[in-house]
């Protein structure tokens, strides 16, 4: 059984649906990362198990108990929030003993824990420190050693990357996975950052209006995407409308069958994509599309190309350790399962 | 850049200010300070203040403590009514605690003597309601004043604490709350010690606002002792003793004064800590 289930989730803002029937299960040492766009009920799905949103309809289980109707203070779930709410007129020590002294340990229990949790975290030497004389990485720290330090039933990850310059964060990344392995605890990470969840995520939720688009584990999410939403917002993507002639759209090499009416739109994994020479023959299978250099912008490692297609107005953008002259006319190559029609 | 700030202007411009206050404050101070160390004579004397400690000094503890109760009072039921509406939406309330503010003390005085009185509003309603025996008149008491008093001061004081309240982020709150603190842990632990602040300066203007007042002791307090206000109403206009009564307005002051010491070296000291 699953440690945090929620069942039929529903809350409506008037007319906006910020939860619409959402039902995830996370087990023990589970990390779900839940992504979508901004109002798009990821975190209000969040606050909702934390117990700061008041449900319209549905449960939320923690080892089975319904803790629906019980107030935040009462949960055992340890809420990471964006902006860290590290209180400032204590200090770092007060901030991670604030939980433990309000369940009444003993001093030294207290201290000794405290002092683990810092250990872990790597800021011991900030013990005695202010919030305001912290940098924003000690302070992401130490919101997440309160967070663990009451050693809770659920975590609650709320953004915990995104005040974090671009450097950082990628190397907290591999922290924070290792970390939530080592505590084994069942944790609900949300970003709106699709490839940071990819690589953190042990199950992914898609969210979009308020629905629970897609569910599954990272490489479900990457390579069989449920739709075009999911397909377009996770990966590093182009997209192309096409025409459909007789409910079918030609692109390239290929011929896709389509329900839909006028156009069409592909998704294309730009990350995948290759530029070829006009007539070069890649050995795997896969979708062929003839084209023409239309840019080019020198990247370091390699180059990045806007190419045209005869197919459709929209451009390609692909990356290339090769130099291709601008009018140069070469092809897309795109390895199956990298593409998607809707 | 040297010319500019030699420029008069700016000196000018701070001539009026200047002027109201030297008038106004400074002029009147020295005045009185000055007329309680002399005799009708003009010389020097401590024979004022040994007449104002002979006569008042009763009156002197009393009003210190009539003031430090009313500054206590008043930060309780400010901080509960700030409290519950940091949490939680009313507007009858919102609307209700500030209305005190648009009533002159002159009116809440004589009400509050009506309500208090031993045949008064509050008695015949607690002797109809509940059925018990009449309380004894809490008008021309101690606690009637100190009660008149707190309905005055309260809409003030809870308004600027609650500004304070509403200005922290709710995250600060949330992750009490979180972590398994009660509504009362988060108002002693969180919102108090964050909002120290204004909360400092809402009881530092309570206290300077009642023990300043005349209107409400005048109406609602006990003849005897009296505030030092009432006794230096007395002072002037029965016994034209000008130099008595400047001697208590000194007194008075030194009190403030004190009180004042002591805000601005909180002052100093919570902005030398902070970074900011």
């Amino acid at each position: 059984m699953a440690i945090l289930e929620t069942r039929n989730l529903k809350k409506y803002y008037g007319r906006v649906r910020a939860l619409d029937d959402v039902s995830i299960d996370v087990d023990a040492g589970e990390l779900l990362a839940v992504i979508g766009p901004s109002g798009s009920g990821k975190t209000t799905f969040l606050r909702s198990i934390a117990g700061f949103v008041k449900l319209d309809a549905g449960h939320v289980y923690i080892e089975g108990k319904d803790i629906t109707e019980l107030p935040p203070e009462k949960r055992d779930v340890s809420m990471f929030f964006q902006n860290y709410a590290l209180w400032p007129h204590m200090t770092v020590f007060d901030n991670v003993a604030y939980g433990l002294k309000l369940r009444k340990m003993p001093k030294e229990e207290i201290e000794k824990r405290v002092h683990d949790v810092l250990k872990l975290l790597d800021i011991e030497e900030l013990v005695d420190r202010k919030p305001s004389q912290l940098s924003g990485g000690q302070q992401q720290r130490v919101a997440l050693a309160r967070a663990i330090v009451v050693k809770p039933k659920v975590l609650l990850l709320d953004e915990p990357l995104s005040n974090l310059d671009a450097k950082i964060r990628l190397r907290i990344r591999f922290e924070i996975k290792a970390l939530q392995q080592k505590l084994n605890l069942p944790t609900v990470y949300v970003t709106h950052d699709q490839e940071e969840a990819l690589s953190i995520a042990d199950k992914v939720a898609v969210m979009h209006e308020g629905k629970v688009l897609q569910l599954g584990t990272p490489e479900e999410v990457y390579k069989s995407p449920v739709n075009f939403f999911v397909a377009d917002f996770i990966g590093t993507n182009c997209v192309l409308t096409l025409k459909v002639l007789d409910g079918r759209v030609k692109i390239g090499n290929k011929i896709f069958e389509v329900s839909s009416k006028e156009t069409a739109r592909m998704v294309v994994r730009s990350d995948e994509a290759e530029v070829l020479e006009a007539r070069a023959e890649p050995g795997k299978d896969g979708l062929r599309i003839p084209g023409e250099i239309k840019g080019k912008l020198y990247m370091g490692s390699k180059y990045r190309y806007e190419i045209r297609i005869e197919e459709s107005e929209d451009a390609l953008f692909v990356n290339s350790g090769e130099s291709f002259k601008i009018g140069e006319k070469i092809t897309v190559f795109v390895p199956d399962g990298s593409y998607f029609v809707y | 850049m040297d010319e500019k700030e030699k420029s008069p202007v700016g000196f000018l411009l701070l001539i009026p200010a200047l002027m109201v206050l030297l008038l106004l404050y400074m002029y009147p101070l020295i005045r009185a300070i000055a007329l309680s160390f002399t005799d009708e004579m003009g010389n020097f004397t401590l024979a004022n203040y040994n007449k104002s400690f002979d006569l008042y000094a009763r009156d002197i503890l009393y009003t210190l403590g009539i003031t430090l109760v009313t500054v206590g009072v008043t930060f309780v039921i400010s901080i509960l009514i700030a409290s519950y509406l940091r949490f939680k939406q009313w507007k009858f309330l919102d609307y209700m605690y500030r209305l005190p503010l648009f009533i002159p003390f002159l009116i809440v005085g004589h009400a509050m003597r009506i309500f208090l009185a031993q045949h008064g509003t509050m008695n015949s309603l607690l002797t109809r309601i509940f059925r018990i025996e009449e309380l004894p008149g809490y008008s021309g008491l101690w606690v009637g004043l100190v009660a008149t008093f707190v309905w005055v001061m309260v809409p003030f004081s809870t308004l600027i604490i609650l500004g304070a309240f509403k200005a922290l982020d709710d995250s600060y709150i949330e992750a009490a709350q979180n972590l398994g603190s009660s509504k009362w842990r988060i108002i002693k632990d969180i919102l108090i010690p964050l909002a120290r602040p204004s909360i400092m300066v809402a009881m530092v203007l309570t206290f300077v606002r009642t023990i300043s007042s005349i209107t409400i002791p005048l109406m609602v307090g006990p003849n005897n002792p009296n505030m030092i206000t009432v006794d230096m109403m007395f002072r002037v206009n029965y016994f034209s003793d000008w130099r008595v009564a400047n001697a208590l307005g000194v007194i008075s002051y030194l009190i403030v004064m004190v009180l004042a010491i002591y805000y601005l070296r909180f002052m100093v000291t919570e902005r030398g800590g902070l970074k900011r």
